[in-house]
């Protein structure tokens, strides 16, 4: 069963994407803050990592750029997922590790879309 | 500037004074006119001593020309005397000529040593005479007479003696024919005889005078003698030379030079035609005039006459001496004069001259003297009508420097006071600029995240069979975002009225501060159960005049605010009087305000930036707006705080 990692402070963020992957055979784990979000991937080493840009302590950059550092984890797909929709903004996303970037807000459908594309790649 | 002004203005003057005076640029005038007047002077001079040379020379040259002339004509006359004599007067003819004469047997002339150097019979030339008589005469130097026998003749001799002064040089012999003497004069012995001596006497005498005349001729004549007599006896004749038609010297006063062949350019000039030539050997001080020498109209050489020039050429250095003279005192008279001259035009010009300069230095009051009504009279009085305009162009310009230089301190205190004002302004400029960025980049965060929950959440009710409760909660969360973004856009409209200087109008009246906090601290109590929010409110409180809906809004910012910053604790809420104003304050206990932040919280679209405010929501507008409608009211902020304390926020309104 795959497993998607979201890392997002914002609870209702969280609930939306959780119902947005519940129709499929996803196995979905949430994170609250940066700290926690690499504390739960280095245990579980998730397929996909849904990440958050701006969060209180370890922002998402900086998470994406320990994540893709470690060994370990650096061949998770990690997605950035941000309201920060500058190119600037996405750059530095990309420069950090991310494989690929969604700017809020977005479709569940869409999301669901690009989730499935990764996983049956 | 001024300076500058001032020497341009005096350079000027002094390039008008020069065209008026002959500013000198090498020589002052003084010298220029002694130059001048002493170049006129010894100019006469030097004319006055050419004109007396010239005269002086000419009138000697024509004398010694005409003296040249004069014995040209001599020489020539006495050549052709010689030549007749000589040809006439020879002494053999004349004795056989006056042998011819009636009476007379023969004549002999006798030297001192007997002999017979001319004679009525050739043939006795060069013989030796031993008559009595002879002997008689020659011993004695007296006259005798008597009768002798000559060739089987009676005679009657006459012996005379010739003389050279005293000295006996000869004799000379006339014998009478007594025969033809008897028959013409038939007359007794003694008295014939007496006859006899008487006549033959008398033609002994007459003929010894020709014979001596005729040796004086001879010697005279000789072309030779001549010229060394003439050169000797004349005192201004230094050199004669006669040449033939072949330029053969045959007489010269330098013997040596006879028979040579002159070459000398005047007798080149003379044998080739000339009538005269003449010229100046200026070393040996000789005046030579060549002349041709012709008798009858018949050119048979040339005659060189050499005059001594020496008294001529004392004569022209006596002159030049005297020119000399003149040329001095020429040049003391000119000097002297130039100085009677110079002095009343030079003197004014250097008075004047003295002050333009001092003019030039500065001394704008100097003024000159003007005391004549000529050139430089009219000079001086331009140059003062030059410096009133100066002192008066000065004066101006010391007034127009004075208000120009306040002026530029004016300007520049304006112009610093502007550019500082400018540096603030920038920094301001960049701070809301950098703070807009911020904005932009936190409105873009703070809209899409409630748009992302409306938005996805919406997409699932539309999309998905959902449980009852999913479709509530779902349905709320859109519900709560909506509002947010609704907050959010209120605050953005107001900033918009601020901004624009739009009426942000302001509806006052009596109203009662704890109303407002009451009403504010019951609805977050009702959304908001992490917070306790504890309200102690002063008993009798006065009114304010405000709008209760801008104080409500800044009631509801601050305690939004002290909700959102503080993670967990109460917020104490009072409403008391303070110095004739009604105060409003809210305590919490969250994470503080450093003094850093605290000096930029009233700023628009700032925001603390902190780890743990990181997660907080807001625009950076709330306190903004809270300052703007406070001073609206005339009222004042109070703003504590202590980091990881909390904050105690308060304001005050004017009580009524």
């Amino acid at each position: 069963m795959k497993k998607v990692l979201i890392i997002d402070d914002e609870e209702k963020v969280r609930m939306l994407i959780e119902a947005t992957l519940s129709i499929g055979e996803i196995e979905i784990l949430q994170a609250s803050s940066g700290e926690e979000g690499l504390k739960k991937a280095r245990e579980v080493i998730p397929d996909i990592i849904l990440l958050d840009v701006m969060m209180p302590g370890i922002d998402g950059f900086e998470v994406c750029r320990l994540l893709k550092k470690d060994p370990a984890t650096k061949d998770i797909h990690i997605v950035m997922l941000t309201a920060r929709g500058q190119r600037e903004d996405k750059e530095r996303g990309l420069s950090a590790g991310a494989n690929g970037y969604f700017v809020k807000p977005f479709s569940p459908i869409n999301l669901m879309n690009m989730i499935d594309e990764i996983l049956n790649r | 500037m001024i300076s500058a002004m001032l020497t341009t203005l005096v350079e000027r003057s002094k390039a008008e004074l020069s065209s008026y005076m002959l500013y000198p640029k090498h020589m002052s005038i003084r010298v220029k006119i002694i130059a001048a007047m002493c170049a006129l002077l010894v100019f006469i001079g030097l004319l006055s001593f050419w004109a007396s040379y010239m005269h002086e020379r000419k009138s000697l040259l024509t004398n010694m020309q005409d003296n040249a002339r004069i014995l040209n004509r001599a020489l020539i006359i006495s050549i052709i005397n010689q030549k007749i004599i000589t040809e006439k007067v020879s002494l053999q003819a004349l004795v056989e000529e006056l042998s011819l004469t009636e009476g007379i047997f023969g004549v002999w002339v006798i030297d001192a040593d007997s002999r017979i150097t001319s004679a009525t019979f050739r043939e006795q030339v060069g013989e030796v005479a031993s008559s009595n008589l002879i002997l008689n005469a020659l011993q004695n130097g007296y006259y005798v007479s008597g009768f002798d026998t000559k060739m089987g003749e009676q005679v009657y001799s006459a012996v005379y003696p010739l003389k050279n002064g005293d000295e006996l040089i000869g004799l000379l012999e006339v014998a009478f024919e007594l025969r033809e003497y008897l028959r013409a004069h038939p007359k007794n012995q003694i008295q014939l005889a007496a006859q006899i001596k008487r006549d033959s006497r008398i033609m002994a005498e007459s003929l010894s005078y020709s014979i001596e005349n005729m040796r004086d001729v001879n010697e005279l004549i000789h072309i030779q003698r001549l010229v060394d007599r003439l050169t000797e006896e004349s005192e201004i004749i230094s050199r004669i030379m006669i040449v033939d038609d072949n330029s053969r010297i045959i007489a010269c006063s330098n013997l040596d030079k006879v028979g040579m062949i002159a070459d000398d350019k005047g007798v080149k000039a003379i044998i080739n035609g000339a009538e005269i030539y003449t010229r100046l050997s200026p070393r040996q001080k000789i005046y030579t005039f060549d002349m041709p020498l012709k008798i009858d109209g018949e050119f048979k050489g040339a005659v060189s006459i050499g005059y001594d020039a020496t008294e001529y050429y004392a004569h022209l250095s006596e002159i030049f001496r005297f020119g000399l003279l003149i040329s001095a005192m020429g040049i003391l008279m000119g000097i002297l004069l130039s100085f009677q001259v110079a002095n009343p035009i030079v003197r004014p010009i250097q008075r004047l001259t003295g002050d333009i300069k001092k003019l030039a230095a500065g001394n704008l009051s100097q003024r000159a003297v003007v005391n004549s009504k000529d050139e430089v009279g009219d000079l001086a009085a331009a140059f003062n009508r030059m410096a009133e305009d100066l002192a008066l162009s000065k004066d101006k310009i010391d007034q127009y420097s004075k208000t120009l230089e306040e002026k530029v301190r004016q300007r520049t205190q304006a112009l610093e006071k502007t550019n500082q004002e400018l540096v603030v302004t920038q920094n301001e400029l960049m701070k809301s600029n950098i703070a807009k960025t911020d904005f932009l980049s936190v409105a873009s965060h703070e809209l899409r995240t409630p748009l992302t929950t409306v938005m996805g959440y919406s997409e699932l009710l539309l999309t998905r069979d959902l449980t009852e409760r999913q479709k509530t909660d779902f349905l709320g969360f859109i519900n709560e975002e909506a509002i947010h973004l609704s907050n959010i856009v209120d605050d953005l409209l107001d900033i918009s009225r601020i901004e624009s200087q739009k009426s942000f109008e302001f509806v006052k009246k009596p109203v009662d501060l704890a109303d407002i906090l009451l009403k504010n601290s019951e609805f977050y109590s009702r959304v908001n159960t992490q917070h306790r929010i504890v309200t102690d409110i002063e008993e009798n409180l006065p009114l304010v005049n405000a709008d209760e809906e801008r104080i409500g809004q800044v009631v509801k910012n601050i305690l939004d605010n002290a909700i959102k910053y503080t993670l967990d604790g109460d917020i104490l809420c009072k409403v008391f009087t303070r110095d004739d104003m009604v105060w409003v304050s809210l305590q919490d206990q969250g994470i503080g305000i450093s003094k850093q932040d605290l000096l930029h919280i009233f700023d628009k679209f700032y925001r603390v930036r902190r780890k743990k405010t990181a997660k907080i929501s807001g625009t950076g507008l709330g306190l903004y707006i809270v300052k703007y409608i406070i001073e609206a009211h005339d009222g004042k902020i109070d703003i504590k705080s202590k980091l990881n304390k909390g904050t105690t926020f308060a304001f005050g309104i004017p009580r009524l």
